[in-house]
């Protein structure tokens, strides 16, 4: 049980991470000069953000599933 | 909703889906194994992968994420992509109690949600809390579904056939498959309904870029147009998404509904690449609704409040104008709304109907009675609620619909009986019970002021208080405990 829990605290810290990342916390008006396409810089980091997120739970799903066998 | 100018044929679609939902239930209660609760409730505990990752897409994604998620992205801009978030991190939530909940309902057998409360918690005072809680939010979730469905039938007819009759056809269609049919109807009714979801999604983000001017150009549109709504939150706008995340990424993953689906499913392998799958589909399924409300603040300027969530009714018009192809995929798109609608619904009233016939009919009101008098009474109840719902549904301005719109705040205030109840096993019933309690006072008592401290939602701050309490009993009361053996 012990061991489930320090993995899982160790992915969900990951997941926890990223999605602190996706905020756009104090992104500046000017979005640092940076004029991407379509919409705003902040609009795509926090895109990629949420890739990164669902990616990291397919992961946590698939791999990060507790063992029966070691409980 | 906006009255639109549909075809027959398009009807005749509508019709014809909602025949074929009685089919389905019909079907799925001659597969029916047995008369037990578990057979009735839980579809006998054999969903397969693609109709649990369906059902719980389904569930998970009501009427309120076409016509609530296009309405608000009208209305605040792209500081609307924190749902994004949280609809992944619903997922995330699930994984941390997700296996051994799963795990613990096969060896002993729970029907509700309630029944993993009692077995780890064994207190009466907090399995009727938990109860009570439950049903307010299953309660909440079948109205707010009633109540669109009558503006949908009312605009579809253009105002020729009332909300109320269209609210009671629809509600009979819905309880005769479920009845009939239990779980097993829900869930298959729910996969072909998510199904019809997706595929809607599909075609009109295709038809925006074919018949509406593409995607590019409105939003070149939009920068001209409103640019304050691409505009990054501000400090507080950035906590109050924080706080989105927590509610709605903590709160939907102890969904009565989805719980109950949980225990339904065939194996451990089953639900994990279930939850992998359901982790994927928001960013498909959020970010077309997102960028069609986007695509709608310069395609339809001026609307405010309420109205915004019309715009999804607008873009359909706009689609029906595009020719025959335009006519498929708003039919198609209707079929859709109407299973985001029913597929919320039909799981909701299940889970409440079994709440009563296990929780209330056979462990207060009739003990003795057997599995098949339990689901009949289970049964009765659903219909008397709905009955009542209908009827509720249809009244304007009333206070008791506002109390009903608590949701997620009551939701994550239950979720630590889940979520530590799992993962700590020297947890005891007290701290659960005083957390639940005062988070309840602080997420009900702030959200009637509409508080919003630092811009947390009433409910994050109730969960955060709730936790605190927990963790001042477990290790203050033993204390007491032991001082006051020491001082005998």
């Amino acid at each position: 049980m012990t061991q489930h829990l320090k993995n899982r605290g160790r992915w969900s810290g990951l997941v926890l991470l990223t999605a602190l990342c996706g905020i756009p916390w104090y992104w500046p008006d000017d979005n640092f000069g940076w004029h991407a396409w379509l919409v705003p810089g902040w609009v795509w980091v926090t895109l990629i953000a949420a890739i990164a997120l669902s990616a990291l739970v397919v992961w946590a799903a698939l791999k990060g599933w507790p063992d029966e066998s070691v409980e | 909703m906006q009255a639109l100018p549909l075809e027959t044929g398009s009807l005749i679609f509508v019709a014809g889906y909602l025949l074929s939902l009685l089919v389905i239930g019909w079907f799925a209660s001659r597969q029916r194994q047995d008369k037990s609760l578990g057979d009735y409730y839980l579809g006998g505990r054999g969903m397969g992968l693609w109709v649990l990752m369906l059902t719980l897409f389904a569930t998970q994604y009501s009427g309120n994420a076409l016509f609530g998620f296009t309405g608000q992205a009208y209305r605040v801009g792209f500081t609307w992509l924190a749902i994004l978030h949280s609809m992944i991190a619903v997922v995330a939530g699930y994984l941390l109690f997700a296996p051994q909940l799963q795990r613990l309902s096969r060896q002993h057998h729970f029907i509700t949600p309630n029944d993993y409360v009692e077995f780890r918690f064994p207190s009466r005072a907090l399995s009727a809390l938990v109860a009570l809680c439950l049903i307010v939010v299953l309660i909440n979730y079948v109205l707010a579904q009633l109540k669109v469905m009558g503006l949908m039938v009312e605009g579809l007819s253009g105002g020729q056939v009332d909300a109320f009759w269209g609210v009671v056809v629809l509600a009979i269609i819905m309880m005769i498959y479920s009845t009939i049919g239990g779980m097993r109807s829900v869930a298959w009714t729910d996969a072909i309904q998510g199904a019809m979801m997706l595929m809607g999604f599909v075609l009109i983000a295709i038809i925006i870029e074919r018949d509406m001017g593409g995607w590019s150009p409105a939003f070149e549109q939009l920068r001209e147009i409103a640019p304050e709504k691409l505009a990054p939150p501000d400090g507080r706008g950035a906590v109050t998404w924080l706080s989105t995340v927590i509610l709605i990424g903590i709160g939907a993953s102890v969904y009565p509904q989805a719980i109950q689906r949980i225990y339904a499913a065939r194996s451990a392998r089953t639900l994990q690449q279930s939850l992998a799958g359901m982790a994927v589909l928001p960013l498909f399924a959020v970010v077309v609704v997102l960028a069609l409300g986007f695509v709608a603040i310069a395609r339809f300027p001026g609307l405010e409040g309420a109205a915004a969530d019309q715009v999804m009714a607008l873009i359909m018009r706009d689609v029906l104008s595009t020719g025959w192809f335009g006519h498929v995929v708003v039919t198609l798109l209707l079929g859709a709304i109407l299973a985001a609608l029913m597929s919320t619904a039909d799981s909701a009233l299940l889970a409440l109907s079994s709440i009563f016939a296990k929780d209330l009919y056979g462990k207060y009101l009739r003990p003795t009675a057997s599995d098949a008098a339990c689901a009949r009474a289970g049964q009765w109840c659903a219909w008397l609620i709905l009955g009542g719902l209908v009827w509720l549904s249809t009244q304007e301005n009333l206070t008791l619909y506002r109390l009903f719109v608590l949701k997620f705040e009551i939701l994550l205030q239950v979720a630590p009986a889940f979520y530590l109840g799992v993962n700590f096993p020297s947890l005891r019933s007290t701290p659960i019970l005083l957390g639940l309690v005062t988070g309840l006072c602080v997420a009900v008592g702030g959200w009637s002021m509409d508080w919003m401290p630092f811009g947390f939602h009433p409910g994050t701050v109730g969960l955060l208080f709730n936790g605190l309490m927990i963790i001042a009993a477990h290790y203050v009361l033993p204390l007491r405990a032991l001082a006051t053996k020491i001082a005998d």
